[in-house]
């Protein structure tokens, strides 16, 4: 059973994608000639810090692989009218959780520490889309309030850890001691940084492809689509709510977990910076579609490595890559509408 | 087959006694989408009358008067106030030519007194408020007419007689000669229904004009001058005063009510539903049920007749399950029960899904469409054909957006959809509302085959000939109440058409 734009879907998808990168660039040429660059020479810059070699590649790759796997994960929850904006908050914890289950294993063998840490990550993740999960579900409370709120609630708590209980051992920043090395991810691509976390990537682009067939993925359809006929056919608005919440937290968590066991080897109060609000960007971008996702996740992940090259490059600050987001944000969201669905009323 | 007696354009010049026009309404329409409130409608004010403009809810008598307070625009017609046509831009426009409306839920903002709602709704209101002024008009009104209302109190102190006898004056301070007067007796006790007509009689003593909206038979014989009646949408008579026969009113009013055949009917099987002094409470988006008793047999269809919002709404939902009762209980409760409701595109359709989608709501959990788990394209495609195939529903494709349907194919689907399931219960509300005459047709020749082939049916709705035509028992419900109990074969129109008078006021 395709969905309702089943054979357009694909058309779709390459237009929305080729508009949004001739947007992007016309976009970012203008803020570079504003910043006092040559376009061209900032364009290069971008280009070789994000493919130009192998390690920059790399490079690219570790940001692809959370953003990707954050924007798949809120598919579920866009389906159904929901702005879970609480990616970093559930970074945070699901690097936390993967960082305490990390030094509780204690050097334990790869094989039992990494799907440990996974599984510790997508349950801290989770838990932390739960609350905002139950308060939309049962009290209407604004996801998009909530999950603000427990981005700082989050956010507080690490820092109160990493000065604290879990502070480093003869450390002057906010930062944990070196994870365990059983519990490091496996570098796939020799002589860069990325890591094994991009099979998990893989695997979800498949599931969330096999989840859009599925009864399940209709029920989602239609809930986002018609509330109420919904309820008729026995489909329960405030169980969806509550799970896809935390699928869209699991996802963001296991996101923390790369960053934390496969870049960083250590859990800082930033873990969430710059990828945090990523992933809901790029969902919109790939039009809620597993393999659009794939590629606006690229995009975005070009963007970010590319925007920290510009400064050695072109001398541009890499802060107009914000700007340059923003804009690309402001351009999405003129064709949101068919995202917000009347299950908000719900 | 309507007792139709509208006057032509020229009988201006033959009315006894020449009384004048005030206003003048031609070919009015006026559609809310798919919706036709308003067909083709004349209406003539003339000086000096109260001019009841009669019908049952929904017939389109407020929609006809918005327009000719300049608070619509209608699609198609002319107005002319005072021998001159005009365009009315807005409800400012309508006053300024003096026609005055007084909603029947009052337009009044509570924490200001008469003044401030009088300066307020000015149409010649200007930068400065010049409050002792406004004052001096209202007072000075209030005692041509003897009104007696107070403009310094705030409205919240009101009570709802003094409320809108404050809406009248205010009317007619700004300059009303045609005041309108939407349902005025509603929510006023008898005292103060015989004050409002003292004010009425004082008005037109005076040359005005008043339109007097109402459902209600015995006010309209009162009061009356003329009397208008409309019908779904249509003007359908004109009479004047002095010729009034309360049951040609009614027939007008209610329509020509078919003969049921007897022949296709059967006797009511077993029960396949049976509620016991079930209540429900109020809640915010509707009014609550109480103490329903309720049976419904196999090969029988119950109407429930009523003014719309007296708990229809609630009622469908716990026939079919959707709302759980509070106090009483469900003694037989059908394992599958047809859900047509009222607001198609909300409560019956995804609309931005496709036909197909919107097809296998019920079945999209069944074995016989998956493989492998998931729902597999030539099952469902087959399922869906089925389908629409049963409903004669003309789609182009079944992966078109439903949307893109007409409301009757829309429909179609909807009832084909339920129908499919071969439910022993059919709960279908107002299920006719907005469709052309075939989509009607179809959807009460679906209801009578599924009656025939063994389902219950409870059929809602505020039109009485729509249940006079197939039901084999009325219920009339009022204020989440079931107040009367019918056989349509042994009752007239009239006599339901008293309860459902009672049940207004």
């Amino acid at each position: 059973m395709k969905p309702a734009a089943g054979l357009s879907d694909p058309v779709r998808l390459a237009l929305g994608l080729g508009a949004a990168v001739v947007a992007i660039v016309a976009i970012s040429a203008g803020l570079f000639a504003l910043g006092g660059a040559d376009p061209f020479v900032a364009f290069r810059a971008m280009y070789r810090g994000s493919f130009g070699s192998w390690v920059s590649f790399g490079e690219t790759l570790i940001r692809f692989a959370p953003v990707t796997l954050i924007a798949l994960g809120l598919v579920p929850s866009l389906r159904i009218g929901l702005f879970n904006i609480g990616a970093p908050g559930q970074i945070g914890l699901g690097a936390l959780f993967a960082t305490l289950a990390g030094f509780a294993l204690g050097g334990e063998p790869p094989s039992v520490s990494i799907p440990v840490t996974f599984v510790a990550a997508a349950a801290g993740g989770a838990l932390w889309a739960l609350g905002p999960g139950l308060l939309r579900a049962w009290f209407r409370v604004n996801e998009i309030l909530s999950t603000l709120v427990f981005n700082f609630l989050a956010l507080y708590l690490l820092q109160y850890l990493l000065t604290g209980p879990l502070h480093g051992y003869r450390s002057n920043i906010a930062q944990s001691d070196p994870l365990p090395k059983e519990a490091w991810l496996p570098v796939v691509i020799e002589g860069t940084r990325a890591h094994a976390g991009l099979f998990v990537v893989l695997a979800a682009v498949a599931a969330l492809w096999l989840v859009q067939r599925s009864p399940l993925g209709y029920r989602l359809r239609l809930f986002g689509a018609g509330p109420n006929l919904a309820r008729q056919a026995g489909v329960s608005g405030p169980l969806l709510i509550v799970w896809t919440m935390c699928v869209g937290g699991a996802a963001a968590g296991i996101a923390g977990w790369m960053q934390v066991a496969g870049v960083d080897h250590r859990l800082y109060d930033t873990v969430a910076d710059p990828i945090g609000y990523m992933g809901l960007f790029a969902a919109l971008l790939g039009v809620l579609h597993p393999v659009g996702i794939f590629f606006s996740g690229l995009v975005f992940a070009a963007l970010l490595r590319g925007g920290e090259s510009l400064q050695i490059g072109a001398n541009v600050s890499p802060e107009i890559i914000s700007a340059l987001v923003g804009l690309i944000l402001l351009l999405l969201a003129a064709r949101s509408g068919r995202f917000t669905r009347a299950s908000r009323e719900a | 087959m309507e007792a139709s007696r509208r006057p032509g354009p020229d009988d201006a010049s033959d009315e006894p006694g020449g009384a004048r026009f005030r206003a003048r309404l031609r070919g009015i329409s006026k559609a809310f989408g798919a919706t036709q409130a308003v067909l083709d409608a004349d209406l003539d004010i003339r000086a000096g009358e109260i001019h009841a403009l009669l019908g049952e809810n929904g017939a389109g008598k407020t929609t006809l008067m918005r327009v000719l307070a300049g608070i619509l625009r209608a699609d198609a017609g002319s107005i002319e106030i005072d021998g001159e046509t005009v365009q009315l831009r807005g409800r400012m426009d309508g006053a300024r030519r003096g026609i005055g409306f007084v909603q029947q839920h009052f337009g009044l903002i509570e924490e200001i007194n008469g003044v401030g709602n009088y300066l307020l709704g000015h149409p010649r209101l200007g930068a400065w408020l010049h409050v002792e002024r406004a004052r001096g008009e209202l007072r000075r009104t209030a005692a041509e007419l003897a009104l007696n209302v107070d403009i310094d109190s705030p409205i919240s102190d009101l009570t709802v007689g003094e409320r809108q006898r404050l809406e009248i004056l205010i009317a007619l301070a700004t300059g009303a000669d045609v005041l309108i007067l939407d349902e005025p007796t509603a929510a006023l006790g008898s005292a103060e229904v015989a004050v409002l007509e003292r004010v009425l009689r004082r008005l037109t003593g005076q040359g005005r004009s008043v339109v007097y909206i109402t459902h209600k038979l015995p006010e309209v014989m009162a009061f009356a001058d003329r009397v208008t009646v409309m019908r779904r949408g249509r003007v359908v008579a004109e009479v004047a005063g002095d010729a009034l026969d309360a049951d040609d009113l009614t027939r007008a009013m209610i329509g020509q009510l078919p003969e049921q055949s007897e022949a296709s009917r059967r006797d009511p099987g077993n029960p396949v539903l049976a509620l016991q002094g079930v209540g429900v409470a109020a809640s915010e988006t509707g009014r609550g049920l109480f103490d329903i008793d309720l049976e419904v047999r196999a090969h029988e269809v119950v109407g429930i007749a009523g003014i719309s919002g007296n708990g229809q709404d609630v009622l469908a939902e716990l026939l079919c399950g959707l709302v759980e009762p509070e106090s009483g209980g469900i003694v037989l409760r059908p394992p599958t029960v047809a859900y047509i409701p009222e607001d198609r595109s909300r409560d019956a359709l995804a609309p931005t899904l496709s036909v197909a989608d919107n097809a296998i709501v019920h079945r999209h959990r069944d074995p016989s469409l998956r493989r492998n788990g998931q729902l597999a394209p030539t099952l469902v495609g087959e399922f869906v054909a089925g389908v629409v195939a049963a409903g004669s529903v003309q789609a182009a494709t079944t992966e078109s957006s439903v949307s893109s349907l007409s409301g009757g194919n829309q429909q179609r689907l909807v009832v084909a959809r339920e129908l499919e399931r071969r439910p022993e219960l059919i709960v279908a509300h107002n299920p006719y509302r907005g469709l052309d005459i075939g989509a009607a047709g179809d959807v009460r020749r679906r209801l009578l085959a599924a009656r025939d082939g063994g389902s219950g049916v409870v059929l809602i709705s505020p039109d009485l000939e729509d249940l006079f035509d197939i039901a084999d028992r009325i219920l009339v419900i009022s204020r989440g109440r079931i107040v009367g109990d019918v056989d349509p074969r042994r009752t007239t129109a009239q006599e339901v058409g008293a309860l459902l008078g009672d049940a207004g006021q």
